[in-house]
């Protein structure tokens, strides 16, 4: 058995292609960017917006709003459409023939 | 040169304390919204300001992410997770803002003065990084810049784990063509 050491297969000379040197470029490049002071504040005002919009209280007014103005047109609808009573005007058979 | 490695593992007392947030957000705590914001914050606006080369449209798409991930906690199957998920939001609508965005120059955060040569650098990164498609863009940077795992790339992003070796096999080839274009 040789005792020579072995060329490890991954240990290869690799040419300067420009891959190295683009790749170093472009980590050079990276943004260390932070929060601003207020980044929160719109977060937190939408989220309360959202919330309220999606709780009762915020759609119960137009609801019973809605409901009021449903009963009031549905009560003066049926009224303009109730039958008026009118007199029996038709003859009968007596009355024709006297 | 050191660069930040994500964390790949997070402590269990930080994953229980999430969980306990997201729980609060469900409920309707805002001290527990505001909380889940500062601990993952940082981390969304660096890795949205890498891709899209800009920090103002990097917060506004931080903001949209967060408030997109709050109204569907529904979809989150671990509460302990909230930050890969978040991050995902993240990911995803950086990549929809540079299918849309029109070919304008970025405008970037000089406000760091580094060298001249840094600055230079940097320019002409921007620059070359605009000549990429935003998929290929986006699994550049998140491979070079913030230093994810295909796996993570491949969860940030959507696609398999093969779909993000060959973008990145992809990205890399273009991008040290066209370094090697702009040395000339």
């Amino acid at each position: 058995m040789s005792l020579a050491p072995k060329a490890h297969p991954q240990l290869e000379v690799v040419e300067n292609d420009g891959m190295i040197d683009s790749l170093v470029a472009l980590r050079e490049a990276r943004l260390e960017a932070s929060p601003s002071p207020d980044f929160d504040l719109p977060i937190i005002r939408r989220w309360r917006h959202e919330r309220s919009v999606r709780s009762p209280r915020y759609w119960m007014p137009f609801l019973i709003a809605g409901l009021v103005s449903a009963s009031l047109a549905w009560a003066l609808g049926g009224a303009a459409t109730a039958p008026v009573e009118t007199p029996d005007l038709t003859f009968t058979e007596q009355g024709a023939q006297k | 040169m050191q660069f930040l490695r994500t964390r790949t593992t997070t402590p269990k007392k930080f994953k229980s304390r999430e969980a306990a947030w997201v729980e609060g957000v469900r409920k309707g705590k805002e001290t527990a919204m505001t909380a889940l914001v500062e601990a993952h914050r940082a981390r969304l606006i660096r890795t949205s300001a890498n891709i899209l080369r800009d920090q103002n449209e990097a917060e506004d798409v931080a903001q949209e992410a967060f408030l997109k991930a709050f109204r569907e906690l529904h979809r989150l199957r671990d509460d302990a997770a909230f930050g890969g998920f978040v991050y995902r939001i993240a990911v995803r609508l950086c990549m929809d803002r540079l299918r849309s965005r029109r070919a304008e120059p970025a405008e970037f955060d000089c406000a760091v003065a580094g060298p001249g040569e840094r600055v230079v650098n940097r320019v002409l990164v921007e620059s070359l990084l605009e000549e990429l498609s935003p998929d290929m863009r986006a699994t550049l940077v998140l491979r070079e810049m913030e230093q994810l795992s295909y796996d993570e790339i491949a969860e940030a992003t959507g696609v398999p784990v093969g779909t993000v070796r060959s973008r990145l096999h992809a990205a890399r080839e273009k991008f040290r063509g066209l370094w090697l274009e702009a040395q000339r």
